[in-house]
């Protein structure tokens, strides 16, 4: 009788602390502390950053959404609970996978990836419609091949010239 | 030589006449490659020189404009020479000089602005020679975008937010700057042929940083307490592939030289002294390290995810030493363990241990397999000569050393007779 007492009353913590655990929250940049985990780079408390949260409640910010993929892709073993993007006009914080997603080479970023968040479709498709770009979704995201602008302007500007055989950008 | 009398007239006439009816006038009637030269004061209102031409300063000339950017140049073969540059206002990510177009020369041109400084948009060939910037600490001192081959020279940068930024601008040399006070003294991304060559950069948070370039020669610049953060460094490569760093000396940075996703990189003859952290590497391969010199740092070396670098040479003072062949290179291998490395990467404050004697009893009981390892096969027994580019004030040293001797030779002397 006893032990099921014990046992009821362990479960019933057990429900109350899962029912209290909330869910991961973003952190607030500190810009002069915060350098991004994958380029090293300060991270501005701006439109570009973002972050991901580990599962030991270690938080990861970058500069550039483009890093944080990159990370994610090189640390494909790490338990993540949560990423967070901004929106491309507020700067509020959004988690990753409901945010909706522009590429294009002319997009400037820190890193140069020229992907860029935003809150509301919406938003994104009027971002599009005024200067351009493709829309992608959080899972289309995946799929991205992450190339820099960097590669897109040697591709342009040197036709023949044979692209860097060293180059090992992420996705490649 | 009818030209040269046409310049000769212009130079002349419109001295005296920029007063009555403006700057941007006068230029507007100025010919291509006349002189415009102005007279002492300040003039308020912001110039657009779109021709060839010269606008020279005599004696003290300000040109001062809340509108951004204060003097705007495009064209080609423009000079401005001799002036002073103030922006005012806070027109966010504007320049107070904005170059665009190509052979442009900016000679003894100091700015004070409150955002960026000089903006080179699509400049080529331009020269930046004996400039100050001063900023607010909002603006890079010079943004170079998509601008290539230009030369920028004995220019002093104070309190910006980079001090040369560039970013898709290729073959630029800068040479013989000076960057105090900023984020980044130099910030170099994706460009490529860039030369930095006996610049001094010091006091910022990071010294250079050259991130996703080719071919970058960094050769003779002294990066310099740059530690005012926990993430400072002297010198960073990122994703930088065939840079020759040669004979800088990177003293007192909290991490001398951070080398990441580096390739085919060399790292010869410099002097890498007083830093906390000499050289850390990670993910880093098929670079050559040979006859540095490794002194007086708190942690020479660290390395991870680092295999296949020739390392060989290089002058490290903790290191033991024999040397048995007697050709000046020791016969024990000098090996950077990555245990500290590995050990702080997830948690940074366990840096409160380095050097603590239990950690190294564990880093010898838990010592990493060779192949890991960033190991000096035969270390210099010696120091690499190393010409002192900067020089340094010795004459005080020897007057204290001479006073400091006759002083206790004058006590003896003293105590002796009584």
């Amino acid at each position: 009788m006893k032990r099921k007492a014990v046992f009821a009353i362990l479960a019933a913590v057990i429900f109350v602390i899962a029912g209290c655990s909330q869910k991961a929250k973003p952190v607030a940049i500190d810009e002069k502390n915060d350098k991004c985990d994958t380029c090293h780079m300060a991270v501005g408390n701006d439109q570009f950053a973002t972050e991901l949260i580990l599962e030991n409640g270690k938080v990861l910010k970058f500069d550039d959404i483009g890093c944080m993929y990159k990370w994610m892709h090189e640390h494909k073993k790490e338990a993540i609970t949560a990423t967070f993007v901004r929106d491309y006009k507020t700067s509020d914080w959004i988690e990753a996978d409901k945010a909706t997603y522009v590429y294009d080479k002319n997009i400037r970023t820190p890193m140069a990836y020229n992907v860029i968040s935003f809150q509301d479709e919406k938003e994104a498709k009027q971002f599009i419609e005024k200067n351009g770009g493709t829309l992608l979704t959080h899972d289309q995201l995946a799929d991205h091949t992450w190339e820099r602008n960097k590669e897109m302007m040697m591709k342009m500007k040197s036709g023949k010239m044979k692209m860097d055989e060293h180059s090992d950008d992420m996705g490649n | 030589m009818r030209t040269l009398g046409w310049v000769l007239l212009f130079a002349l006439v419109f001295p005296l006449s920029v007063r009555a009816e403006g700057v941007q006038a006068t230029i507007d009637k100025t010919p291509a490659y006349g002189v415009v030269k102005l007279a002492s004061g300040v003039y308020d209102e912001s110039l657009r020189l779109a021709k060839p031409l010269t606008l020279e300063g005599v004696g003290k000339v300000t040109i001062r404009s809340c509108r951004s950017p204060v003097v705007t140049i495009s064209s080609h073969h423009v000079v401005l020479r001799n002036v002073t540059i103030e922006q005012c206002g806070n027109a966010s990510d504007r320049a107070a000089l904005y170059v665009t177009g190509h052979d442009h020369t900016m000679e003894r041109v100091h700015i004070f602005a409150t955002e960026r400084g000089i903006q080179l948009d699509k400049a080529r060939r331009t020269t930046i020679v004996h400039c100050v910037i001063q900023g607010k600490k909002n603006g890079n001192g010079i943004d170079l975008w998509e601008s290539s081959q230009n030369n920028i020279q004995d220019t002093t940068i104070r309190h910006v937010k980079d001090g040369i930024y560039m970013e898709n601008s290729h073959e630029n040399i800068l040479s013989e700057n000076n960057i105090r006070d900023a984020r980044y003294g130099i910030h170099v991304m994706f460009s490529n042929g860039i030369v930095l060559r006996k610049n001094v950069s010091e006091k910022n948070i990071a010294g250079a940083m050259v991130m996703g370039t080719k071919r970058t020669t960094i050769e003779q610049n002294l990066f310099r307490e740059n530690n005012r953060n926990v993430h400072s460094q002297g010198l960073l490569l990122y994703d930088a592939t065939e840079t020759v760093v040669r004979g800088n000396e990177i003293v007192a940075n909290r991490v001398g030289m951070y080398v990441e996703n580096a390739r085919y990189n060399e790292l010869l003859e410099n002097d890498i002294r007083r830093n906390f952290i000499g050289m850390q590497w990670n993910a880093s391969t098929k670079n050559r390290v040979a006859d540095n010199s490794f002194v007086g740092n708190v942690h020479d070396a660290q390395a991870i995810h680092s295999t296949n670098n020739t390392i060989i040479h290089n002058y490290w003072d903790a290191a033991l030493k024999l040397d048995v062949t007697g050709k000046g290179f020791s016969a024990i291998p000098y090996r950077a363990d990555p245990f500290f490395l590995a050990l702080t990467t997830n948690v940074p404050e366990y840096q409160l241990f380095f050097q603590a004697p239990s950690m190294i009893v564990l880093q010898k009981l838990l010592r990493s397999p060779d192949k890991e390892v960033l190991i000096d096969q035969a270390p210099r027994m010696k120091e690499f000569v190393l010409e002192k580019k900067h020089a340094q004030p010795t004459s005080p040293l020897y007057m204290m050393s001479v006073a400091m001797a006759v002083g206790s030779i004058s006590l003896l002397m003293l105590g002796r007779k009584r």
